[in-house]
């Protein structure tokens, strides 16, 4: 009925290297005896209210009773610590153990799956949902352990007083079952609809927090935003539809339990009636049941607090549940490093409804050691699929892609990546110091070769003006370094790896022409004596490039020497003459 | 501020109050059960009394009317929920609402200190919370006090030594609390910032995945990760060591006062002291009386975790405006543009990014500004297009401070164009004509047309009533950058701010956006900001800033003899403009250096 992990959970989590290790079957186990233990207490009641109701109560050993209400008291302490302890361990360590191994599992996924989107949902996985997950694991685990356990215990001892009052009592525990599993089916429907229309909202609120200075330039902000408004009437209305369309189905199960004391009384009544039961022990039958039905009733609390837990749970499974890229296995020496691309196809897969129409239609390339290859072409042809395709951060869906005569398939990932490395557009700083961030291309680099690269890349100087030079720990995204030192500092990273071919993406963000030409600097040291795939904006930078590849819709349209495109007059030819005109525009127009 | 929050309380006063007086009646009608217990008891056991020696032979009776009071309790319940739900729904739209004007009026320097997650998170996610606090925290929490105090009430009128009784543990459970969550504070503090820390290192893992998955470095060699996710659990670790032992004592002895009640309810009833249905009611009633109570820790819990919330709606609630008057005035027609003696800082503290700046803008005039990275340009752009006050000067449009426009004269005057733009969900049609939504097609296809974009719609599947999705994700950028500009053009503000606008587009969208600019320009004032110096030769006039300052200001051939500062950028932009690929700066030195 709901999805608690359990099966995610390992015999015994450990806490660390060397911490204790916890079993969350064997915490349940202990939690539930707890609950068996606490109930025992209304067994005694039955007991010795049994006395005094036939008039025995002067044969009662009160200071035994006492004794024995204590003990049972302290018995119930010492198992629901032990439980305790035992679950909150083991879920902490069962959450932290899932979180890593799902961040480890989704490094491993094809590019292919991370879209801007996606990447948004799975960090709320990852951390807000996690969180509750926990939160709400630890607490209602146990709970629901202890509100099945402990009414069936107070269930026992209404058998024992009298069967009839008993069935009757428990007589609805059946439907009360069905009642949860509908409660939470319509529940899990209205949150459906529901997380659509917070889903939109979302959407309609970022979109006002992210455009908030266009929205104010043309006076669509605040009343004036009726789509904002609009959305948050809807989001009020449906959050109001699902709460009352939920409502009966919530309430149901705690009348149908409650329905049950009811049946008991009358069951009661009867048996009194026909003489089967005296009126002071049906007393106590009704006395017991209430507590029954009280105890029982709180379990769909629990339940339902878990659905929450479920659904994170279930989004975990989906994503565990997608297929990693397989690395090869080789790892042969690669004398020439020629990287050869034969024939390729590929299409991103298109969201469910599209037919997906192939980025990249049989593309064919040779780049030759020491060369240097400028990829060109207008924004959307193709090239930084290309790229990627490279690096076999997507997998190829016809043709083949060779290097040293290897297809990069049957390659370990790592192999393949120790001969090309890529410098992306984007810089991915962390929030760490300046030598990890360095050292992330090479984590067994000294720091002689660290600061080596640096010196190189044309960015020492900066870093080791920084108040705790290599050491300072960067703000998150890089904040506090310019767009130009953030490339130099890429671009160390990349002189540190030292691959022997290198794909660069020529980062179209402009710079002031200072730091413009310290970053051309450093690129010219890196690109020194390696073969260097380039996807170029700016087309005066590659006329001495051996080698333009043209393209346009996902094909090689021309290919060739600078000269040779622009004699050739054609679409190299076009935006060279296009960016020509560019460059000279002047506003006086 | 408590105005803010008394004025989103007040409409739903009503029925909030029904909402808990409802709840109230239905959690004492779930003690029906026990009451039906005691009436048997009494029936069976007492001496005096309405149902003195009547027997159980009502009982099927008595049966039917708990029946029906659960049938009541639920119609109460319902009634609550529907109230509070109400209640907190209009609640949560209402504080968006008042968020949403907020931030519309806000000083725009707010926003370098809040994040577009945390506003989201303050506009959804606190709103909804806070509206929680109403719909089940208040219902709740009114039954948690008030069914124990009402019990306690009925069992201290019975018997108030057996009353003291049901009572006895509940010191014991506070104290064992009390000693236990002494000085835990910074402990659980401790333990939320390295929650934080992990959320912050996941999120920074998945943005930096395809570089990790190129250097082939996979979780475990990620020290920051590892070490804040482990964090996390160690924290929590050791604070459920730390604290089980009370909490759970506390939770146990609450819920555990038929120890006490069940031998000293005995002990009196052979003493004389009390009748046997009285100690039945105790029994009954007695047990898991305190429980209850429980829920207020946690209904504690949550509303100390709603501290934080109400603080961060507080905040945008609060945040300061861009301009304390709202002026009457209308636009005048033709005016000049006047920066005087404008001075502008990012922080408090912080140093001047504008200091002292002069400068006007006549009508039909082309102004450039230039500068090195960092001079002010941007930030001047900034103090123009409005929301960034000055510390000190002022900005006057044809005489009229700016400040004193009426809100659309504002915005009416200026249009600003940038490197990114900023495309809302919804079609070309929305976009363009997004200041003035209630523009006829033949103005829309003549700005689209301006723009140079008319093609590109007509293009598109469904040309105007093309939906573009968030971010016209669909788009390049050179078209959403015309799209901007179409918007431009039909907001027809006589004065345009332009600020690097074609700075990182492809060659052929670089050529397009620029006529469409052109063409914008024609008959406006513009104030252009360019990073290469080419673009803006030809202008009226090139202001010149460094530092803040307005260094020089003149036409391109002068600005050459004259400033030295013009001419260091003129220089420095040749060189870039020569250098190639493949044709290093310097020789490098072997491979092996950097082994
Ligand atoms: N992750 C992705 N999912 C789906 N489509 C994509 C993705 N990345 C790029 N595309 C599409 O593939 C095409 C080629 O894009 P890209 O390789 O980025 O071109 P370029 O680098 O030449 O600008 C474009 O139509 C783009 O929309
Ligand atoms: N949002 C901001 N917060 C704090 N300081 C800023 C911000 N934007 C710019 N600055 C600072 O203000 C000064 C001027 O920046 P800016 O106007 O962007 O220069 P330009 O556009 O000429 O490159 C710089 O010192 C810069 O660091
Ligand atoms: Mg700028």
């Amino acid at each position: 009925m709901i999805d608690f992990g359990l099966d995610l959970a390992g015999d015994a989590e450990r806490n660390g290297p060397d911490g204790p290790t916890y079993s969350l079957r064997g915490a349940s186990l202990v939690a539930a005896a707890g609950a068996l233990v606490e109930a025992m207490p209304v067994w005694i009641v039955v007991y010795a209210l049994g006395e005094a109701f036939v008039g025995r109560s002067s044969a009662l050993r009160l200071d035994l009773l006492t004794f024995g209400l204590v003990v049972l008291l302290a018995a119930t302490y010492a198992l629901k610590v032990a439980g305790a302890i035992g679950t909150f361990g083991a879920t902490y360590a069962l959450a932290c153990r899932l979180r890593l191994r799902l961040a480890e599992h989704l490094r491993r996924l094809p590019m292919g799956f991370w879209t801007a989107r996606h990447r948004g949902q799975i960090g709320n996985v990852l951390t807000t949902q996690f969180d509750q997950y926990t939160e709400i694991f630890t607490h209602v685990w146990s709970m629901v352990v202890v509100n099945v356990v402990y009414p069936l215990a107070l269930g026992a001892g209404l058998f024992a007083l009298d069967p009839w009052v008993a069935l009757a009592t428990l007589l609805p525990v059946l439907p009360a079952m069905f009642a949860i599993s509908w409660t939470l089916r319509v529940l899990n429907a209205a949150s459906d609809e529901l997380a659509a229309e917070v889903g939109e909202t979302t959407d309609r609120i970022i979109e006002y927090v992210e455009g908030i200075a266009t929205f104010r330039a043309f006076g669509r902000a605040g009343d004036a935003n009726d789509v904002l408004r609009d959305r948050l009437d809807r989001l009020e209305a449906t959050s109001m539809k699902t709460e009352l369309v939920a409502a009966p189905a919530i309430m149901t199960y705690s009348m149908v339990v409650y329905g049950g004391f009811v049946l008991g009384a009358f069951a009661a009544a009867w048996r009194v009636e026909s003489g089967g039961l005296a009126a002071p022990a049906a007393v106590l039958a009704l006395l017991v049941a209430a507590l029954f039905v009280r105890a029982q009733a709180s379990l769909v609390l629990y339940l339902a607090e878990s659905r929450f837990a479920a659904r994170t749970l279930a989004r975990v499974r989906e994503l565990f549940g997608e297929p990693e890229q397989a690395s090869g296995t080789l790892t042969p020496p690669i004398e020439a490093p020629v990287l050869e691309v034969r024939d390729v196809s590929f299409a991103h897969a298109a969201d469910e409804s599209e037919e997906p129409a192939p980025t990249l239609r049989r593309i064919g390339a040779r780049f030759a050691p020491g060369t240097v290859t400028a990829l060109v072409g207008p924004s959307g042809s193709g090239k930084s699929t290309f790229a990627h395709l490279l690096l076999r951060l997507w997998d190829v869906d016809a043709g083949v892609i060779r290097l040293g005569g290897f297809d990069v398939r049957d390659l370990s990932l790592a192999h393949l990546h120790r001969h090309v490395a890529m410098v992306f557009q984007e810089v991915v700083l962390f929030e760490t110091s300046v030598l990890d961030n360095l050292r992330l291309a090479r984590p067994e680099a000294s720091r002689e070769e660290v600061e080596a690269a640096a010196r190189r890349a044309r960015i020492h100087d900066v870093i080791a003006a920084l108040p705790e030079g290599y050491d300072t720990v960067l703000g998150p995204g890089g904040a506090g370094l310019s767009g130009g030192e953030r490339q130099r500092l890429s671009i160390a990273r990349a002189l540190l790896r030292d691959a022997p071919i290198l794909v660069l993406d020529e980062a179209t963000a402009s710079l002031d022409p200072a730091s413009e030409a310290a970053v051309q600097a450093a690129v010219g040291e890196l690109m020194a004596g390696r073969t260097v795939v380039v996807i170029a904006h700016r087309l005066w930078t590659i006329k001495h490039a051996d080698a333009i590849l043209v393209f346009d819709q996902g094909r090689i349209v021309e290919r060739g020497t600078h000269e040779a495109l622009v004699q050739a007059g054609g679409t190299y030819a076009r935006l060279w003459e296009a960016q020509q005109t560019a460059r000279g525009w002047s506003l006086s127009a | 501020m408590t105005s803010v929050w008394s004025e989103v309380l007040r409409p739903e006063r009503a029925r909030l109050f029904g909402a808990v007086v409802l709840a109230i009646a239905a959690s004492l009608l779930e003690l029906a059960p026990q009451a039906l217990v005691y009436v048997a008891a009494c029936a069976v056991f007492a001496d005096v009394g309405p149902w003195a020696g009547a027997g159980l032979g009502a009982l099927g009776g008595w049966a039917l009317v708990v029946l029906g009071l659960t049938l009541l309790r639920f119609l109460l319940m319902g009634g609550s929920l529907v109230l509070s739900h109400l209640a907190s729904f209009r609640m949560a739209k209402h504080l968006r609402i008042r968020m949403a004007r907020s931030l519309a009026e806000a000083d725009m320097r707010f926003f370098a200190h809040h994040s577009s997650g945390d506003l989201k998170k303050a506009l959804l996610d606190d709103a909804a919370s806070i509206g929680g606090i109403v719909e089940h925290q208040l219902p709740d929490l009114a039954s948690a006090i008030f069914v124990p105090l009402i019990s306690l009430g009925v069992l201290f009128t019975v018997d108030w030594r057996l009353g003291l009784a049901s009572l006895a543990l509940l010191p014991l459970g506070v104290v064992l609390m009390a000693l236990v969550m002494r000085n835990m504070g910074p402990e659980f503090e401790a333990w939320h910032a390295t929650e934080k820390r992990a959320a912050a290192a996941i999120l920074e893992f998945l943005t930096g995945i395809v570089v990790l998955k190129s250097f082939d470095r996979d979780v475990a060699s990620l020290g920051d990760l590892r070490d804040a996710v482990n964090g996390v659990r160690d924290h929590a670790v050791r604070i459920t060591r730390r604290t089980i032992l009370g909490y759970t004592g506390f939770f146990v002895l609450f819920a555990s006062n038929l120890v006490v009640v069940l031998p000293v309810a005995l002990f009196f009833f052979r003493e004389g002291m009390v009748p046997l249905e009285t100690a039945v009611l105790f029994v009954a009633l007695g047990t898991g009386l305190t429980a209850p109570l429980l829920k207020l820790l946690f209904l504690f819990g949550t509303l100390q975790m709603n501290a934080l919330r109400i603080q961060r709606v507080e905040d945008v609630l609060n945040a300061p405006r861009a301009r304390d008057v709202c002026g009457e005035a209308a636009l005048p027609e033709g005016g000049t543009l006047e920066l005087r003696d404008a001075s502008f800082r990012y922080e408090e503290e912080g140093p001047l990014a504008l200091d002292g700046v002069d400068l006007t803008l006549a009508p039909g005039e082309i102004v450039a500004v230039v500068g090195p990275s960092g001079a002010g340009k941007s930030t001047l752009a900034r103090a123009l297009v409005g929301g960034w006050p000055l510390s000190r000067g002022s900005l006057r449009y044809g005489g009229v401070a700016l400040d004193a426009l009426a809100p659309d004269a504002r915005t009416k005057l200026l249009a600003y164009v940038g490197q990114e733009t900023f495309l809302v969900r919804g079609t070309v049609r929305e976009n363009v004509a997004f200041g003035r939504p209630d523009a006829p097609d033949d103005e829309v296809r003549a700005a689209l047309e301006a723009a140079g974009a008319r093609e590109l719609v007509d293009a598109m599947p469904e040309g105007l009533e093309t939906e573009l999705g968030t971010g016209a994700r669909g788009l390049s950028g050179g078209e959403r950058q015309r799209l901007a500009i179409a918007r431009a053009a039909l907001h027809d503000a006589p004065v345009l701010v332009l600020d690097e606008a074609t700075a990182h587009l492809d060659p052929e969208s670089e050529r397009a956006v620029q006529e469409g600019l052109s063409r914008l320009m024609r008959g406006r004032s513009t104030l252009v900001i360019a990073h290469r110096l080419r673009t803006v030769e030809g202008a009226d006039r090139i202001v010149v800033l460094d530092g803040g300052r307005v260094v020089a200001e003149g036409r391109h051939e002068a600005l050459l003899e004259s400033c030295p500062t013009y001419r260091t950028l003129h220089e420095a932009q040749e060189k870039t403009a020569r250098w190639t690929l493949g044709a290093p700066a310097v020789p490098a030195p072997a491979r092996e250096a950097a082994r």
